[in-house]
């Protein structure tokens, strides 16, 4: 079916996705040409090879390819050889026709072949869908020789920490039999390895392009929690697909807890036992302890979001975010998970793209599909209050750090606007009541030079009124002291010194 | 405490609930404790009976057990019809408390006040200390509670006293009369399946012990006498409360797993082939807990209670411990119904282990809160009708509806205060002690 055959089909099925899908497509297309000539000097659509690279980012990458081009400046090209590099590695990791001891050097010295002149591989198998990058892979190493050194040093020094992370993991497998990841400290490891450190590498790279904060390169958990977010969701939701080529990324410290284990079946074994329909209860207890450990890096997700200037780079790192929490939403309590590769619904996604604009917005994105998973938890399963604490923990980010009870100005310039009606805006009131105060204990201060600081000092009294009570008795004293003094005076000249007397 | 001698305490209402997880948890540690009040139930400490409102009985036991610093928890249980009994005690008794603490020249008065002084049946979003409780209270109880809270503060370095209030929300756990008993009647009806509101309410919990450890921190720590702030001067932090201020607080990990990120800096050797220096080095940062490659940036808001702008309006500086009041909960807020049915869960796997009553595959019912509140009122009139107060009330309505959770930032900054136990850990705690209690078979 043609694309429009199938968005026409939309517009009887799902009215709504229609409507999301035409406004996406006419409102909020992508829209960088990066071929245009006078982007030519940042996108290097005149050279052939780079050109050749934006090709293979459209062909490797699913998601990716349109928020990289989006871009701002040169970081788009930065980030488009960066992802080729990884994608290059990680094909020739994740090849099971590649046998361990070929696999073990190509894996351990692909920094350097990386930035090889002329270096190609081929030795692929003939069904890995992206052997085509690496048989042109001097394209890549030519584009990325051409960085400034920056940017080239960091990613040739990403690509050497994840491939002998890469390679350890493979080695293990392949030679102690052990398939599976042991322990939730294991699959933390190895999604470091393959995610984390990809979060590392652009955090530095976004410092060095001067674009964002030039710490927010050394802010390693928080751009380690971005990758494991992303690709923790991943291995859920290909579990089918992973499965079925004999690849297992699900930690057996979650999958073989025996209290998810549903009328006496006991713990699961292997993980191909999950896509049995009788253990289906059984899997989605497995499923939801996993939902609940990809949670844990959600709040910092959203801190990390919230440290971001560049709303080009914004988008780039928000998005995958949202689509993750909606994957996860996808996938919670959904036994198709275990049948099938499932995704999000191109229009859910579309939907999400506008609204990823702002880092209040996408809190409030995850606080919403935090609720959407909650109301689908069943209190027989064993993770039950777990997911509650941990869309708890999402909902008490959005409050503490974007507070519902103030409300963004609809126009630029206006101040925000309190809701009355939040009880928070009681200390809003005794914040601007404090604050009238103090302004008058300054003036004071200023106007009586001293007197008056005094009085404020001594912490007894200060608010304004009794200050100036303080000073009415002071001068109702002096008065009638003056007073006295005269009339005294007066009474000694008359009495005194009265000539009679 | 003077030159690191230990203090001798007193705890008020020691027999009572979490009054008698405060005198274990003092036990457990050496110290000396003894105990005030109106009947005795333990007989492993120095127990001094008598009513709180008399002064002399109060003094009498200050003078003879030698305390230092009291920890005052007694309150008559949260619901009763009498108002008069909650100000005596609450208020007059605490004022006596307070009145023999300064005769017998005690130094420190820990109160036990209650999150619920600042509710008014609306939504408490991430209160923090700051939000002033409302004009009128919700009850009798909390009224009295939070009179007796301005007293304690009052009396803040008073003749050498220095006294701290802390309010806990929702207390629970082994020994608990309240939260359980409901849940409990709620489960034995058989009505487990009725939900009121769309329950996207978060609410706060308390296990006891870790309310419990907040009351020793609190005692432990309220040591000096702040300075007034001078609101003429800018404000000026110490290194200490600087400190304070920028350290990294994550979110309670107790219940969902705390791990720590691996970081090409610090991270598990994992399946690693040869350890090289490098990699040796790393590997020794990730299982060394105090090893940080950058601090974490803290952000806060113009509303955020500890920011520049909110500390430089206070009269009296939140980041010390006397004359302070601190929410103190579990930091691990649930939507209220999912509090409620994983404790009916957990009595499930007790009480109906085969799932013969299938009190929990029953289909939900689900009505709105304007409904819950039509329902409540003819509860309500029904009760009066026969003479006797029906369960099921308005108050009970706006209680499972509202939001409900509060900012405990203050206390773990100042007092050091972290939960010890996780919800769903506490939860279990209580429903194994309820199980040997023998709660009334079905």
């Amino acid at each position: 079916m043609s694309s429009s055959e199938s968005l026409l089909k939309l517009l009887f099925t799902r009215p709504g996705d229609f409507r999301t899908l035409i406004q996406f497509k006419f409102f909020h297309e992508f829209k960088r040409d990066l071929s245009a000539i006078h982007e030519h000097p940042t996108s290097g659509w005149d050279r052939r090879s780079m050109r050749r690279c934006w090709e293979f980012l459209d062909m490797t990458s699913r998601s990716f390819s349109a928020v990289i081009k989006e871009l701002d400046g040169d970081l788009a090209r930065v980030i488009c050889i960066f992802y080729l590099v990884l994608r290059g590695l990680d094909t020739i990791e994740d090849d099971m026709t590649i046998p361990d001891p070929v696999k073990q050097p190509v894996l351990r010295s692909f920094h350097k072949h990386t930035v090889t002149p002329g270096w190609t591989f081929d030795g692929s198998g003939p069904g890995e869908k992206d052997r085509q990058l690496l048989v042109e892979y001097d394209v890549v190493v030519e584009e990325l020789n051409r960085l400034p050194p920056q940017y080239r040093d960091v990613i040739v020094e990403i690509c050497e920490k994840m491939e002998n992370g890469m390679a350890d993991f493979a080695h293990k497998a392949a030679t102690t039999g052990e398939i599976y990841l042991e322990k939730i400290e294991d699959w933390d490891l190895y999604c470091h390895y393959v995610a984390g450190l990809v979060g590392e590498g652009l955090s530095r790279l976004l410092s060095a392009s001067g674009k964002e904060q030039p710490w927010l390169g050394d802010q390693l958990e928080l751009s380690n929690s971005m990758g494991l977010f992303l690709q923790k969701t991943n291995i859920i939701r290909d579990y089918r697909e992973d499965t079925e080529q004999r690849r297992y990324f699900w930690p057996k410290e979650i999958w073989t807890r025996e209290e998810y284990s549903v009328n006496g079946h006991g713990a699961f074994k292997e993980m191909e036992e999950m896509y049995v329909p009788e253990n289906e209860k059984q899997a989605l207890w497995v499923l939801s302890g996993l939902v609940v450990d990809v949670l844990r890096h959600a709040p910092d997700c959203l801190d990390y979001l919230r440290l971001l200037k560049n709303q080009s780079v914004f988008n780039f790192c928000a998005i995958p975010q949202v689509m993750a929490i909606a994957t996860l939403n996808l996938v919670f309590m959904n036994p198709q998970t275990f049948q099938r590769n499932i995704k999000i619904r191109k229009a859910e996604a579309a939907g999400l793209i506008m609204k990823s604009t702002n880092p209040r917005d996408i809190a409030y994105l995850f606080r919403d599909y935090a609720r959407r998973i909650h109301v689908k938890c069943d209190p027989k399963d064993p993770s039950f209050l777990k997911v509650a604490i941990s869309c708890g923990h999402i909902e008490m980010w959005c409050e503490l750090n974007y507070p519902s009870f103030v409300s963004v100005p609809s126009q630029p310039g206006q101040g925000p606007v309190i809701d009355p009606n939040d009880r928070r805006s009681a200390v809003i009131a005794l914040d601007e009541k404090r604050d009238k105060e103090l302004l008058e204990i300054q003036r004071l201060a200023k106007a009586t030079d001293g007197k008056v600081k005094d009085i404020v000092r001594s912490g007894v009294k200060t608010t304004t009124k009794e200050t100036h009570w303080d000073l009415i008795a002071f001068m109702v004293f002096a008065m009638v002291a003056v007073l006295g003094l005269g009339l005294g005076i007066s009474w000694l000249v008359i009495n005194k010194l009265s000539p009679d007397s | 405490m003077a030159s690191g001698s230990k203090d001798v305490y007193l705890v008020i209402g020691g027999s009572g609930f979490l009054g008698r997880h405060i005198v274990n948890a003092l036990l457990a540690r050496g110290d000396s404790v003894s105990v005030f009040d109106i009947v005795q139930r333990y007989h492993d400490v120095p127990c001094y009976t008598g009513d709180i409102t008399e002064q002399d009985s109060i003094s009498e036991a200050l003078n003879k057990s030698g305390t230092t610093c009291i920890i005052h928890t007694a309150s008559p249980p949260h619901g009763l019809d009498d108002d008069v009994l909650y100000w005596k005690v609450n208020v007059e008794g605490t004022s006596a408390v307070i009145a023999a603490a300064i005769a017998n020249k005690v130094q420190k008065l820990v109160f036990t006040s209650s999150a619920g002084i600042v509710f008014d049946g609306s939504n408490i979003i991430g209160a923090d200390e700051r939000l002033p409780a409302p004009r009128k209270a919700m009850d009798a109880y909390n009224e009295s509670k939070a009179k007796a809270e301005e007293v304690v503060l009052a009396a803040n370095g008073k003749s050498g006293l220095l006294t701290v209030a802390l309010r806990p929300a929702g207390i629970y756990g082994p020994g608990d009369r309240q939260v359980m008993q409901g849940l409990y009647e709620v489960y034995n009806r058989g009505q487990t399946h009725f939900q009121i509101g769309d329950n996207t309410n978060l609410f706060d919990w308390s296990y006891v012990e870790n309310v419990a450890y907040a009351h020793l921190l609190a005692a432990d720590k309220l040591v000096h006498l702040g300075p007034e702030r001078d609101p003429l001067e800018p404000l000026s932090l110490s290194a200490e409360e600087a400190d304070m201020l920028d350290r990294y607080l994550p979110p309670i990990r107790l219940s969902t797993g705390n791990h720590r990120i691996p970081t090409s800096e610090a991270r598990p050797p994992g399946p690693v082939l040869r350890q090289s220096p490098e990699s040796s080095r790393v590997t020794q940062n990730f299982y060394d807990h105090s090893f940080q490659h950058q601090p974490r940036p803290i952000v806060r808001t113009k509303f955020d209670a500890l920011s520049e702008t909110a500390l430089s309006r206070a009269k009296t500086s939140p980041l010390q411990v006397a004359g302070q009041v601190f929410f103190i909960t579990n930091c691990e807020p649930v939507y209220f119904w999912d509090f409620t049915r994983y404790v009916w869960n957990e009595l499930d796997k007790i009480v109906d282990p085969e799932g013969k009553e299938q009190r929990l595959e029953k289909r939900r019912i689900v009505f709105p809160q304007s409904l819950g509140y039509v329902f409540a009122s003819l509860a309500e009139f029904w009760g009066w009708l026969r003479g006797k107060p029906h369960m099921f009330t308005r108050f009970r309505v706006a209680y499972s509806c509202g939001v409900r959770w509060h900012n405990i930032e203050k206390a773990r900054r100042v007092l050091g205060y972290e939960p010890q136990v996780g919800v769903e850990e506490g939860i279990k705690r209580m429903i194994s002690v309820c199980h040997k209690l023998h709660l009334p078979r079905l």
